[in-house]
């Protein structure tokens, strides 16, 4: 062959090749694989309820995987591990975990991890997400550790927000406190309310603060110091054991304030010690809609892409939360550095990159804004509550219920 | 009429301590065996009585029974497995061997039931009385005789019967009691069943009608300051020491308590443990036991 | 001391009374240590943690040994003692203070916080005795946490930044186990000097019989304090290097639990001689280590959790059953059998005496 005339030829038969070359290519480019990791519990305390919060994450990651990331090209590898929910353990494991998966976000599960790690994440560039409350010792500013959750404190106020103005008196909201000295968390919840009351005193007031046993045998004697007060709400963020002791405390004497309490030791787990008519008019609040709420499509997602025993309830709506929290910031991240360049540096200016909006979360959550100036919102913050009515577990407001301001205690 | 109220929930409360010490003194009085792990015990009785009357349905006149006999075939199994072999050992030994059984039937108790809380049944009526003013929770008070009768009847066994004075001999010293003809075998073997017996009649006055999970062993270490405060060999004295390290916690929760962020309702049965080991070791009515060279 | 092959002869008191006397012996430590000093280059990072830690426990479990297998004081208490150590160590290094100085700080005051608790020992013996460690144990989180916030952390904990040695940071799974290693031998080599020195012989006197040993001239009170005092300044090494690994101190890491899995160890391993305590940490860690390796196969082959709490519990029942068991048919623990095993060999074909 004349090579002179065949020249264009033969670029443009190169060319082509070429273009078919990188055509076939493509589809192995397009999607890049990251990996993300979490913390789980199979042997510690928490193990008995692993089928439903593990169930809740990985539901969302399958769904995620197929439709949204499945369209930016990225696929997410999730890892699990074991860490037993006890901070040694996260602390050996760590080092493992950084040099094998590399991940991009880790899923924690509590304050193990949250105290293990809090300090190296910085160091080690990849942000945690959580899928439980906070207490006040950990507002602390330029963490890499972060909870779609505000303190248990703010979520106890959004329904006190509510509650108080739907009193038929402009007074204040009369708030009783049953809690355990000596346990971090459990201390810091009435710290944080007291703080509430404080800020807002015609709105507000700590009437009572009652202190019993973690496991209780009785807690008559402080409930009847306490009825003195006159509460409109006894406040027991505690554990089930307490609210089981006071909702029998009121029965004893006669009494019928509604109790409030937050997701671990909420109505559907007193229900199963007390008769469910002993709770009419108690509430359950906490920063993630209840799992029967009607709006909340995860439910969806979790029937379909559930591959687990757990069931959908509040164990599993609470991770996915957390789940639908970690692949919005990726996807932010993906739009902006690109799907080929992502970390775990690049997911966390996502985070903090502005607020999320609610649609983000199928009806799950409320707008998350997140800054570098707490582990968790502290604007737009909103909480959705349960109630008993007629003997059945009911939803308080269809929309979310803004939580007041609260500075730092 | 405020601190009659608290004295009288103290007293209530205390009897609840009175008989996780009973079921633990009965055990040391018949067989002078130091069980660690009894609020293992009275925890493992709570999931025997939640299996026969709510996992399997039974009404309470078949299940309880049912329940108590689980109990005390756990304490007899527990004896010929184990405390059978450390007869004559000294009291090291022994102690360690109730803390091997501690870590075991926790584990257990874990594996055959799960850790997840569960309803009790309301085995003993809830709510209260009234009495003028006062309260009285009806759980509370009824177990409150029962422990009181237990007590005396078991008193009456061992300071009046036969057998019950030969279970003191072995309670005194294992050889000595062998050389007299005493079987220590068959006294550890009573013991053991007595003791987890009592451990089930404190599982139901303990938690009829709340929830049930693995942290009710933690009344174990309650009972142990009021053992030690009653005697470990006395009967009687469980009750009354109960009585006293109850009453005591509820005026420290009403009127130390707020001073000390709620330290002192939390540590005063320990505080007064140690007071009484180092100013009367033998408690209000143990043995005083003299040594010899 | 162990039997010797026949032909080897001390010249000295110094040389028979020598932990290591003959070449041989020399040799296979030597080995050991080199093992161990190389153990980082052939282990993941995950096996190399679980040796770190299972280091750090061993440090307490020696200082348990002491109280517990050479005085006879039973302790239920260890694991507060090793909070208090940790405690402190965090919250001196929070303030600045290297480690040099926080690790001996923190083991003077597990020392002095034992003391307390040992006084009772004047007057009570034996499960009295050990009733007052189970109180200090009790108390201890009760307590902490009502200190002021700005000493230890209040009810959050303290976090605690990785420490520096000369310089270096030791932030490295492999440097903080270099760490730990160092402080392990030191420790060891503590334990076994000890029993070999006046106060260890009074420990060993007072355990065999308390009023005969008093008839001879050992002080019993000071004695039972020392005793204490030996054991917790071991837990008070153990909790700083603690407060140095997971760079976090809270009172959920100190337990009763923990204080009866230390006595366990104890008991599996050998109350008597150091190597017990060696071998009580390794047995427990490898089986604790195994059952949830396990546990982990069959879950993954079963596809999901066969409730998850079974592989806890398992753990439990397993650790409670070989405590157990070893009480009932060994209860002088795999030391002795260890050191029947070397006299059986030595003098085959000869049977044991």
């Amino acid at each position: 062959m004349n090579p002179s005339i065949a020249s264009p030829v033969r670029r443009a038969c190169i060319a082509t090749a070429l273009l078919g070359a990188l055509a076939a290519a493509t589809p192995a480019l397009a999607q890049t694989s990251y990996t993300v990791s979490v913390s789980l519990d199979y042997t510690g305390p928490f193990a008995n309820v692993m089928d439903s919060w593990w169930g809740g994450q990985q539901s969302v990651f399958d769904w995620w995987n197929e439709t949204r990331g499945k369209a930016l090209g990225i696929k997410l590898d999730v890892k699990t591990h074991d860490l037993r929910y006890d901070a040694s353990v996260v602390a050996r494991t760590w080092p493992q975990i950084l040099s094998q998966d590399k991940p991009i976000v880790f899923l924690g599960m509590g304050s193990p991890d949250l105290v293990s790690l809090m300090k190296r994440l910085p160091g080690d560039k990849v942000p945690m997400i959580m899928g439980t409350a906070m207490i006040g010792p950990l507002w602390t500013a330029n963490g890499w550790h972060f909870s779609y959750r505000p303190t248990y404190s703010q979520e106890f106020a959004g329904l006190f927000d509510y509650l108080q103005k739907r009193l038929p008196e402009k007074r204040a909201l009369r708030v009783g406190t049953v809690s355990t000295q000596g346990l971090a968390g459990y201390v810091d919840q009435v710290n944080g309310v007291v703080a509430l009351a404080k800020t807002y005193p015609e709105r507000f007031a700590v009437v009572s603060q009652q202190w019993v046993d973690n496991q209780p045998v009785s807690v008559t004697n402080q409930i009847r110091e306490m009825a003195k007060a006159n509460p409109d709400l006894i406040l027991v963020g505690t554990n089930t054991a307490q609210v089981v002791a006071t909702v029998k405390a009121l029965k004893e004497l006669g009494l019928k304030t509604p109790i409030v309490t937050s997701s671990h030791n909420g109505l559907n787990e007193a229900a199963k010690a007390v008769p469910i008519a002993d709770l009419e008019g108690s509430y359950s609040v906490f920063a993630f809609a209840p799992y029967n709420d009607p709006t909340v499509k995860v439910a969806e997602i979790f029937a379909k892409y559930n591959k687990t025993k757990g069931t959908w309830g509040i164990t599993s709506a609470q991770t996915a939360g957390q789940a639908l929290l970690a692949v919005a910031a990726i996807e932010r991240a993906a739009t902006k550095v690109g799907a080929d360049k992502l970390s775990g540096q690049a997911v966390y200016d996502a985070l903090l990159a502005g607020p999320f909006p609610a649609e983000q979360f199928l009806g799950l959550l409320p707008t998350v804004a997140l800054t570098s100036a707490a582990p968790f919102p502290t604007e737009h913050l909103a909480v959705k509550a349960m109630t008993v009515k007629g003997g059945k577990l009911v939803a308080v407001s269809e929309d979310w219920m803004p939580v007041p301001p609260l500075e730092k205690w | 009429m405020e601190l009659l109220q608290t004295l009288i929930n103290g007293v209530l409360t205390g009897f609840v301590y009175g008989v996780v010490a009973l079921s633990f003194v009965v055990i040391y009085r018949a067989s002078k065996i130091v069980n660690l792990a009894q609020g293992q015990v009275v925890m493992a009785s709570a999931f025997f009585v939640w299996l026969f009357v709510l996992a399997l349905g039974w009404p309470l006149w078949l299940g309880l029974p049912a329940a108590l006999l689980a109990s005390i075939a756990l304490g007899a199994a527990i004896e010929r497995a184990i405390f059978r072999r450390l007869i004559g050992q000294p009291v090291f030994s022994v102690v360690m061997a109730s803390i091997g059984l501690l870590i075991l039937i926790q584990g257990a108790a874990q594996l055959f039931f799960g850790a997840q809380t569960r309803p009790f049944p309301q085995v003993l009526p809830a709510g209260a009385w009234q009495l003028g003013p006062l309260l009285l929770n009806k759980t509370l008070l009824i177990g409150a005789v029962l422990t009181l009768l237990t007590g005396e009847g078991l008193h009456r066994f061992f300071t009046h019967t036969r057998a019950g004075l030969r279970l003191a001999a072995v309670a005194e010293d294992h050889v000595t009691a062998l050389s007299l003809g005493v079987s220590v075998r068959w006294a550890t073997a009573i013991a053991w069943m007595l003791g987890t017996a009592l451990a089930m009649l404190a599982a139901v006055i303990l938690l009829s009608g709340t929830v049930l999970g693995l942290q009710a062993a933690e009344i174990g270490l309650r009972a142990l300051p009021v053992a030690l405060l009653g005697g470990l060999e006395s009967v009687r004295g469980a009750s009354l020491a109960g009585v006293l390290v109850g009453v005591g916690e509820a005026l420290a929760s009403r009127f130390l308590d707020p001073l000390t962020a709620g330290a002192a309702s939390l540590v005063f049965p320990y505080v007064l443990m140690i007071l009484v080991l180092l100013l009367r070791p033998q408690g209000l009515f143990g043995w005083r036991k003299i040594e010899r060279l | 001391m162990a039997m010797l092959p026949s032909g080897v002869f001390f010249s000295s008191h110094a040389a028979e009374r020598a932990l290591v006397r003959t070449p041989p012996q020399r040799l296979a430590l030597a080995a050991l240590l080199l093992v161990l000093v190389l153990l980082p280059l052939l282990l993941n990072d995950y096996l190399l943690g679980v040796l770190t830690l299972a280091g750090v426990t061993l440090v307490a479990v020696l200082g348990l040994h002491i109280t517990v297998g050479m005085a006879g004081q039973l302790n239920l208490g260890q694991s507060a003692f090793v909070g208090v150590g940790a405690f402190v160590a965090a919250a001196l290094a929070a303030k600045g203070w290297s480690l040099w100085l926080c690790i001996p700080a923190a083991a003077l005051a597990a020392g002095a916080v034992s003391i307390l608790f040992g006084l009772p020992a004047v007057r009570i013996k034996g499960f009295y005795l050990a009733l007052t460690t189970i109180a200090a144990q009790i108390m201890f989180p009760i307590v902490m946490i009502r200190l002021p916030e700005a000493w230890f952390g209040g009810t959050a904990g303290l976090p605690v930044d990785p420490p520096a040695v000369f310089g270096l940071v030791l932030d490295t799974p492999r440097s903080i186990y270099g760490l730990v290693l160092a402080v392990v031998v030191l420790a060891f080599l503590g334990a076994a000097n000890l029993s070999r020195s006046r106060i260890g012989r009074a420990f060993r006197a007072m355990h065999d019989n308390d009023i005969a040993s008093s008839v001879i001239g050992v002080d019993l009170a000071r004695t039972k304090i020392m005793a204490f005092f030996a054991g917790a300044f071991f837990a008070g090494i153990s909790g700083a290097l603690y407060a140095y690994y997971v760079r976090y101190v809270s009172t959920e890491q100190f337990t009763l639990w923990l204080s009866v899995w230390y006595v366990g160890m104890l008991i599996v391993g050998g109350l008597h001689t150091p190597l017990g305590a060696v071998l009580g940490v390794l047995t427990i860690t490898a089986l604790q280590e195994g059952v949830h390796a396990a546990g982990g196969w069959v879950m993954a082959q079963t596809g999901s959790s066969l409730s998850g709490g079974t592989v806890f519990a398992l753990t439990n029942v397993v650790l409670g059953g070989v405590i157990v068991l070893m009480l009932l048919f060994e209860p002088l623990g795999l030391a002795h059998r260890w050191a029947l095993l070397k006299a059986a060999y030595r003098i085959w074909p000869y049977p044991r005496a």
